[in-house]
Parts: C-alpha cells; structure tokens; sequence
C-alpha cells in the first residue's frame, strides 16, 4: 500500500505544476430522503425505528433526526402507530407481535420528504449452529506475540429452502496498558464476516473460522494486552438486512482507499434510503 | 439432356478460356533509396477499372485478361505517383520503386489511400495514419505519441488526463488488439499512461480497424492497431535522433549485405531520474525512468524467399529506498514488454504469398517492498513482492491469393499458447512465517482459422466475405466459435459510395482494471472454466463522399458486448484486511476471480470525418455522438449504468499548415463531454443492529452513490500549438521543434475528492475538489538526420 500512496504522489508530482481546486462549476446531483433504519428482532422487548435525513455531500449540514414523522407498522391486518421517543419511534412486541413467516410493512410520512415504504418477512430462526474449538493460534513478531483460540461455526440444520443470509463476527473489550498513560483503556470492537448459505456443507467450505483474540505478549513491558471479554457473535439476517449491513460494512472497509471500486449500498425502501430488515442475534462468551 | 450437357460443357470451357487468356502482373513495391518494402500502396489499371494494394509486405498481385497495353498508376501518401505502361501479354513480374515526395510532408491525409478514393474501397472503419502526419502532430512534452494521434480520430475516446489509452467504440483498451510485427504488445504504456512505448522513429506503418473486421483478425473485440517496424536502410548507413526535455531517442539503420540483408535498431530512454537524483536527500531517494529498445534485421533471398527477425524490449522502473540510522525500507514498481517475431515470406507463384511467422511475447508487472528494522540489537527483514505477467508463443502462416481480378482470398491459421501468472504474492519475512500466497500459472491455447474473399461481382459492388473459426481451451474446457465477417460497399456516380458490415468478434483474454488511469497493476487473466470469453456483435452503416480535394464520411455503428468484465462493487487491488483480521480467508488477498463479475454492454452513435487532404493547409474535423451503457448482475442493483468512458461529445480538429519547406504550423483542439464517475452524492448514519448497552458496535457513516457513475466530469478541452523548423545543414538535417501543451491553460480534471479535512466532530465540512494535471506547458526538441 505504501508503494501505492507513492506512486500515486509521483503521478501528482509529474506535472509538478499540478493543481488542486475547489470545484462550483460541477454539481453533484442531491435529492432529499429520508433514511429508515428498523431491525425487526423476535428476541427484542422492542420494535425500533430511526429517521434520520440524508445530507447532501457538499456543504456544512450534518445529520439530523426526523421527530416529526408518522410512523406505521403493519402485518396486513392491523395497522400500529410508532410514537417518537427521544431519538426513535417505538413499540413494544407486544403491541405488534413478531411471528416468523409474517410479512410486515413500515411507512413513514415527513413534511418536505417523499412518503416511503418498506416491507419485510420475517425468516424463521435457523437452529443447529455450534462453534468447534480449533486450539490456539500465534501471530509472532520480533518483539510480541498475539495468541488467538479459533473457532469454526458449524450448522447441522435441515437443507434450507432459501439461502440463510448471516454474519459472524467477534466483539470484544479489553484492557490496554501502557507504559504512556499508564492507565487502562476499555476498546469496543465488533468484526463482522458476511455470508450466506443453504447446506452445512456449503458453509464449511466458505472457511467460517473465528479467532478470538486471547491477548498479546510482548518482550518489552510483559503483558500489553489483556481481553475482559470476547463474544461470539452470528447474525442471522433477511436478505435485506444482509445486502444492506454487508454493503455498509464493506465500504468502512474500503474508507478513503483509492484502489477500490465504490460500494453501492443497496436498499429495499422505495421513496428513501436505509434498511427494513430482520435480524436474530445469537451470542457467545469466551471463558 | 444432352443439349444440357452439351450447354455445361460449353460453360465450363468458356471459363477455362477466360482463365487460360488470363495472365498475372504481381512483385513487389518499395521506396527508391533506402529499399524499404512499402505496404499500402495503390496499384490502379485505368483501363479496366480495377486495382489492388500492396500487403503488410509489400506484395502486390493482381491478375488480369491479357492486353497489349496495361497502363498502371501507382502511388502512396507521401511519395510521388508513378505511371506505367506495358505490354501485357504473359505472367509479368514488376517490382517497382516510388520516390518519397520530400522528406517532408506535402500532404497531410489521414488515409494512407490517394488514387484509390474513400468511395472506392470495401473496407470501412480503417485509418492509416502516415508516420510523417504523426510526427506533425503536437505532443505533450514534445514526445511523440502515435496512440495518442489515433485518439484524434473519430470513434476514438481518450481517458483521463493525458492518458494514451484507446476507448474505441464502447469498448475498453484491453479490447484494442495492438500488433507490433504480428507480435500481440499487452501493456502499450510507459509513464502509468501518458505516453505510448512506440517510437515513430522505428515504425513505418500504423492502420486502425474499429469495426467491419475482416476474418484474418481476430482475438478483440473493439478494434486492431496493426504497426511495422522499418526494416533499415538497404544501401546507406542512416541515422535519426532526438534530444526533447524528458528523454533523448536515437535510430540507426544500414544495409548488413548491400540491397540484400539490412538492420534497424532503435532506442530511447528518459533521463528525469538522473536529472532529479543530485537533488534528492541521500536518505530519501526515489526515481523513475522508461526505455525502449526496437531491433530488426531481414535478408532478401530473393524473388521469393524473405526472412524477417525484429524484436522490442522496454521497461518501466519507479523506486524509492530510504535509511535512516540502521533502519531501511524501499520498493519499487517495474513493468515492460518484450517482444519477437520471426517472419518467412514465401511466394509459391506469382498468385500466392504466403507468411509464416513464430511470434512471442511477454508483459510482467512487479511490485515489491522490502525493510529492515533493527531493536535492541534484533534486525527483521520483510520482503513482499507482488507480480503477475502473461507471455505467449505463437505460430501464425497466412496466404493471399488473387485467382481473378474479381477475387482475393486470404486464408490463414494461428495457434497461441498462453501462460497466464495473474497474480503472485510473496511474502519473505522474519517477522510473520505465514500469509505467503502464490497463484498457480494457468495454461491457456488460442486458436484461428480464417477464410475471407474480396469479390468484385460488378465494378460499383464491393463485398468482402469471410468466416473466422475461433477457438480456446482452458482449465479443462474449450470453446470455439464461429465468427461471421460482412462488408459491402456500393460506389455511385460522383464518387458517392454506401457502406455496410458487420462482425462477430470473441476474446479470449481479459483485463481487470479498477484505476481507469492505466497503472501497470491492471491484471491479464484468461477465460476461464466459470468466466466466459466476451463476444460482441457489430454492425455499421456508412456513407462516403469524396471531392476533389477533401472527402466526408459519416458512420453509424450499433456494437452489443457479451461478458464483459468488471471488478465487484468494494473490490480493490492488493489490499487484505491484515493478519489480526477476523478469519483466515479475510487475511488473504482475494484470488482475482472472487472479485470480478460478468456484464453486457451497449455502444451505438455517429462519427463524423471530413479531411481535407491536399492544399498548404491540410487536416481533419472529427465528430463523434455516442452513447455507452453496460448492465451487470451485480453492479448497480443490476440496472443499466453509463461506462465510465461514456461521451456524448467528442471533436478533434486538426490542421497543419506548410508555410514553406523549412516551417510547419501545426494545432489540434480537442473536446469532449466529462467522463461518468462515481462520486457519492449524499451521506447518512446508521447505528446498525448490535448494541452493547447503549453503545452501538456497528456505527457507520454511510455514502450513497445512488447509481454507479451517475456524476458527470467537467467537459475537457484543450488546444495545442507547435512550430517545426527545419534546415538541411553540410551533413545532416536538424528539426527545432517549438509547441504549447494546453495552450488556454485550461484545468482539466484527472479526478476528483471530497475534501473534509476541515470537519469537526460536530460540524461538518465537505469540499469538492478537482486536481488537475497540466496546466501550459511549453516544450522544446532538437531532432536530427544523417
């Protein structure tokens, strides 16, 4: 990549007389949406959707929520009206039950924003998954050491009619302690590998390995890194959800890296921007 | 019945007459002087109307009734017509000589063709650009540029800034079959695109066929750029040189075996590396340089035996190295060509010349780094190089023959090898012992058969028929498709001509670019088990009028592509998320065939060209109104998108104007509609699905780029200026060559940025930025003949 970034200084540098502008001369074209963010969970207490709008790409707006909204919930036979909270507009599960094989419908009305429409149906929760332990792994260096544990995900589940769309990922924290500060510091980080899958066999052979980060020796100042913890995570997504989060995902990737192709994101809401999705959420410590 | 009989037998005794009455006029053509054989030239009879031009090699044949008195013209661009009269009773040989007009250019023609009209040939789509016309051209830096003389003409698209790549017709630059001496050149780049790796000063032809493809090419699906070397001076010792601000460049030739056997080698290389070297620190040295190297011997066994070895080597080195105390690092990006052909010209009668021809060539790109680090008295070493290369072994026999004055065959076969190395990573090291990855080389065998006939039915009608029998195996698989060739040409009274082809073209090979500016880590791949070959279908449509002076041609075309490729949305080059990513397959760099996906595309518009050929003031007006979509799967939700290389507009004008044998005027002004771009168009955050607590472990700052290159670029235009002075001095003739790059200044775009550098955390700032390559840029070169 350093080579990269320097070949790419001495295109700039070619034409030593190069020059870099701002442009008014060109437009880049913008339309206001609203942007729906909803994850239909069974597992929640909770039905949650965000309104934000979208903000041109030139200029000094910044983010802004919608509060002024009316936001609706339908399963096709009755009709639920989400009330702002703060933030958010919310339901209970209770107010509007969430049943595997349903098709719900989300619509949101705005002053100064096109109406939008969203549907979902809700996949049926894929049972059968078990992580394998794989031992430990090292990653050495001169002066340090990183031990992982891996583990494979396994799914033993019936031949799935439509493909299972999922993520699996690891969350960790862990405390940094370091000679400059001297004190600890607690990191969140999730990481998040997309996939999706019809058979057992098919996932084995997408290699879906975790290594769970176990910490870091060095030479120097003995231990650097410790976790407190490290979850195992697997996402099971609708095709929505999947198609939106591993879009997004893939472009933090990517930032600013100029050898990349641009990542559309995809997304099912007519008339905006955003996800209406379904989401399982399965969880597992590390000891 | 046995009237019937006796009718057939009539027939065919009728025909066996008109053949045994028929005799061959056939030899070869070549410049008074230097003994260079002279493709293209003109061969017209005036009596009956008909006529032929010399081949790649300077044959001609042309086989007629007998007559007691044949006159002929022959003529080419840039040399002084010649007439003939003879008796034409038997099979005559005449090798013929044409004597260059002046070593300087009288007429300026964009068509190598001056007796035979633009109405008057069946061939449609095709430029000659003569060598001496692109040397007349201005030229960023004074460094002339053949490829980028071609991207004057109409249906030719430049890229970006400065770029010599060719966007033909919809089509991409790895669509453009470039050919130097048979032999297929991969990367036609040095300097990451802004110059072509081709000295003028060794070529003698260049010809571009854009469309109406006749059967005997094949391998691309957008065009062929078919170049010859000079084959040297066959009597005196010559050279030619140049001195110009980026580089110095130096030909000789001369005869090995007086008017038998003679050379040609040529070189040229930049000196910025070592201009800028004093200037550097010690510690941080960084340099670029190119070469080239052309070569070519032949030896004339006579009438008809000749033997032909040419050769090109070139090569592209950027490095950096710095130290500092005991600390190192350095790196470097090297890439070149290298290319051979060995020819043998057979004539087996005065009707059929064959060529036979053992082509090789070889592209490799390569990229490494390399540090040394040393701490409490413990040195890692870490070495990564990264290289991909294709190379190819071909065996290529052709036969022209001219059974009648109402036909021409050319039949031929060719059989190539490639070896494939798309993409190697090694890495040495002795701080990680593992994510070492190395691709396997991939064997991959092309094969053409050919068969086309140019058939004159009556004088006005013009066909030229043909079939070409591809073929591939690969990974296990073969395909082989036949590719139907059509053009028909009508020539009405006034010089008033309607032309029509179509062609099916299959390729085999693939380019994987995702920088659209030409860096050398553009990756050549095969087709494959799972990745088809890319075919597309083209027809055109063309009308031509010549005048005395100048002549009009105006084409539409409509050219459907098939598996076309492109990398996956999020797709990038040489990057992995490192060895503390989350899995193992995530530490890996993707194979390059996981990241790219298969498409169609569309290309449909007019060209316009009106040259003016003779006169103190030649040149071209060139007008081109295209449109170019593609639809992939899986790009843009699977919805219609414009190519990144789309333009509505493109004009080219070009004029040079004489004013007396030492001094040239030459210009061009060139326009186009702003290139299609992805940039995103607005910005939204999400929270994702996890929370922990009330934190949120998937925020993102997400971009919507609402369809893929839905932004226009600025249009670019730009006008260049030069002024050639010329003086025969006692011993050699010397050129000043004085010209402006960009002479309005105008700031045209190489890309663009959102700057935010100016944000804050919670106030944003967004800029649009455009950085731009060459402003004016005056240049000088002193150029010399002995």
């Amino acid at each position: 990549m350093k080579i990269l970034v320097a070949v790419l200084l001495f295109l700039s540098l070619i034409g030593c007389l190069a020059c870099e502008q701002e442009v008014d001369s060109v437009l880049i074209p913008y339309e206001r949406k609203l942007v729906l963010e909803c994850y239909l969970n069974p597992n929640d207490q909770v039905i949650q959707v965000t309104l934000r709008s979208n903000q041109p790409m030139l200029g000094t707006d910044s983010g802004a929520f919608i509060r002024n909204a009316v936001v609706q919930l339908s399963n096709g036979q009755r009709t639920v009206t989400l009330p702002p909270r703060a933030d958010v507009y919310r339901i209970t599960t209770r107010q509007m039950p969430l049943v595997a094989g349903a098709t719900y419908t989300l619509t949101a009305s705005a002053p100064d924003f096109p109406r939008l429409e969203a549907s979902c149906t809700l996949p049926a929760a894929a049972n059968g998954f078990s992580w394998r332990d794989e031992g430990l792994s090292y990653i050495q260096r001169p002066l340090t050491v990183t031990v992982y544990r891996s583990y494979t995900l396994l799914w033993n589940g019936a031949v799935a009619v439509e493909p299972q769309y999922f993520a699996i990922g690891r969350q960790w924290a862990f405390s940094d302690s370091t000679a400059v500060s001297g004190r600890d510091t607690v990191i969140n980080g999730l990481e998040t590998r997309w996939d999706y899958f019809k058979t057992g066999e098919e996932l084995r052979l997408n290699s879906p390995t975790v290594r769970a980060y176990l910490g870091r020796v060095s030479s120097r100042d003995s231990v650097l890194r410790s976790p407190r913890s490290t979850d195992l995570l697997i996402l099971q997504c609708d095709r929505n959800a999947y198609e939106f989060l591993k879009a997004s995902a893939l472009q933090l990737q990517n930032g600013n890296n100029p050898f990349a192709e641009p990542t559309l994101i995809p997304s099912s809401v007519k008339n905006g921007l955003g996800v209406f999705g379904a989401i399982y959420l399965r969880r597992r410590t590390i000891p | 019945m046995q009237l019937r009989f006796t009718l057939i037998l009539l027939f065919f005794f009728g025909i066996a007459q008109a053949q045994s009455s028929r005799v061959t006029l056939s030899g070869y053509v070549r410049e008074q002087g230097s003994g260079e054989l002279l493709p293209g030239v003109s061969i017209r009879v005036t009596e009956r109307q008909a006529g032929t031009t010399t081949n790649a090699y300077g044959f001609y044949s042309l086989t007629l009734p007998a007559s007691d008195s044949l006159h002929i013209i022959i003529s080419s661009v840039g040399f002084e017509t010649e007439a003939r009269t003879l008796v034409f009773r038997k099979n005559t040989e005449l090798n013929l000589t044409l004597r260059a007009e002046n070593r300087q250019l009288q007429e300026v023609v964009v068509s190598a063709e001056q007796v035979i009209k633009e109405s008057q040939t069946v061939q449609m789509s095709t430029v000659s650009v003569p060598i001496q016309q692109m040397k007349a051209v201005p030229a960023l830096l004074g460094e002339k540029d053949m490829l980028k003389v071609l991207q004057l003409l109409p249906g030719v698209q430049k890229g970006s800034e400065g770029n010599s790549g060719l966007y033909i017709r919809g089509g991409g630059p790895d669509q453009n079959l470039i050919m130097l001496d048979d032999a297929p050149v991969y990367n036609s780049f040095h300097l990451f695109g802004f110059f072509s790796l081709f000295n003028g000063d060794a070529l003698k032809s260049v010809e571009l066929i854009k469309g109406g493809f006749p059967a005997r090419y094949g391998g691309r699906l957008s065009s062929v750029i078919e170049m010859q070397m000079k084959e040297g001076h066959k009597e005196a010792f010559h050279g030619e040189g140049g001195i110009g601000l980026i580089s110095s460049r130096l030909v000789l030739e001369g005869p090995i075996k007086k008017n038998q056997s003679s050379f040609i080698i040529s070189g040229r290389r930049t000196y910025a590396d070592l201009l800028l070297r004093p200037l550097l620190p010690r510690e941080n040295q960084a340099g670029y340089y190119f070469y080239d190297l052309n070569a070519k011997v032949n030896y004339d066994f006579g009438r008809r035996d000749k033997l032909y070895l040419s050769g090109y080597f070139g090569q592209d080195r950027f490095s950096f190295a710095s130290r500092i105390d005991a600390n190192s690092q350095g790196g470097g990006l090297n890439w070149g060509n290298a290319t051979a052909s060995l020819r043998w010209n057979h004539l087996f009668s005065n009707q059929l010349f064959a060529n036979t021809s053992l082509i090789y060539s070889y592209y490799q790109f390569q990229i490494d780094a390399r540090s040394s680090q040393t701490f409490n008295q413990v040195t890692s070493q870490y070495v990564l190089q990264n290289a991909s290369s294709i190379r190819d072994f071909s065996l290529k026999s052709s036969f022209d023959w001219s059974p009648s004055p109402r036909h021409a065959v050319k039949a031929g076969v060719v059989l190539t090898s490639h070896r494939f190395l798309p993409q190697t990573v090694t890495l040495e090291s002795s701080i990680v012992s593992q994510n070492v990855a190395r691709s396997q080389p991939l064997d991959s065998y092309e094969g053409g058969l050919y068969l086309e006939d140019t058939y004159h039915p009556i004088t006005p009608l013009r066909i030229n028929a043909g079939v070409r029998l591809s073929s591939f195996t690969t990974d296990g698989r073969t395909y082989v498709r036949p590719e139907p060739r059509l053009a028909v040409a009508y020539t009405f009274p006034h010089d008033w001509a309607v032309k029509a082809s179509y062609a099916t073209m299959n390729q085999y090979i693939h380019l994987l670019s995702n920088s659209g500016v030409g860096l050398p880590t553009d990756l050549w791949v095969p087709t494959t088990r799972n990745i088809a070959p890319q075919q597309s279908r083209q027809v055109a449509l063309g009308l031509v009028k010549d005048y005395r002076s100048f002549s009009i041609t105006l084409e539409g075309f409509y050219k459907k592509m098939d598996g076309i490729l492109s990398y996956r949305e999020g797709s990038s080059f040489l990057v992995s998320t490192g060895l503390e990513s989350l899995t193992e397959a995530d530490r890996q760099p993707r194979s390059w065939e996981e990241q790219i996906t298969a498409g169609q595309g569309w290309s449909y518009g007019t060209e316009f060209l009106l040259q003016k050929k003779t006169g103190r003031l030649t040149g071209w007006v060139g007008y081109t109104l295209s449109w170019i979509q593609n639809q992939f799967d899986e790009l843009n939700s699977g919805q219609k998108f414009w190519a990144r290389y789309d333009r509505r507009h493109d004009v080219s004008l070009v004029g040079i104007y004489r004013l007396n044998s030492r001094v040239t005027f030459s210009g061009t002004w060139v326009y186009g509609t702003g290139q299609a771009l992805s940039l995103p168009q607005s910005t939204f955050e999400i929270r994702g699905p996890i929370q922990s607590g009330n934190v949120s472990l998937f925020p993102a700052q997400i971009f919507d780029y609402n369809q893929r290159n839905s932004f226009r670029a600025a249009p670019y235009h730009r006008l260049d200026l030069s002024v050639q002075l010329r003086k025969q001095k006692r011993r050699h003739e010397r050129t000043w060559e004085f010209s402006l790059y960009n002479t309005y200044s105008r700031r045209n775009p190489f890309f663009y940025y959102i700057d935010d550098s100016e944000s804050t955390a919670t106030q944003p700032k967004r800029i649009l930025k455009q950085v731009s390559l060459f402003p004016i840029i005056p240049s000088v070169s002193y150029g010399f003949k002995f």
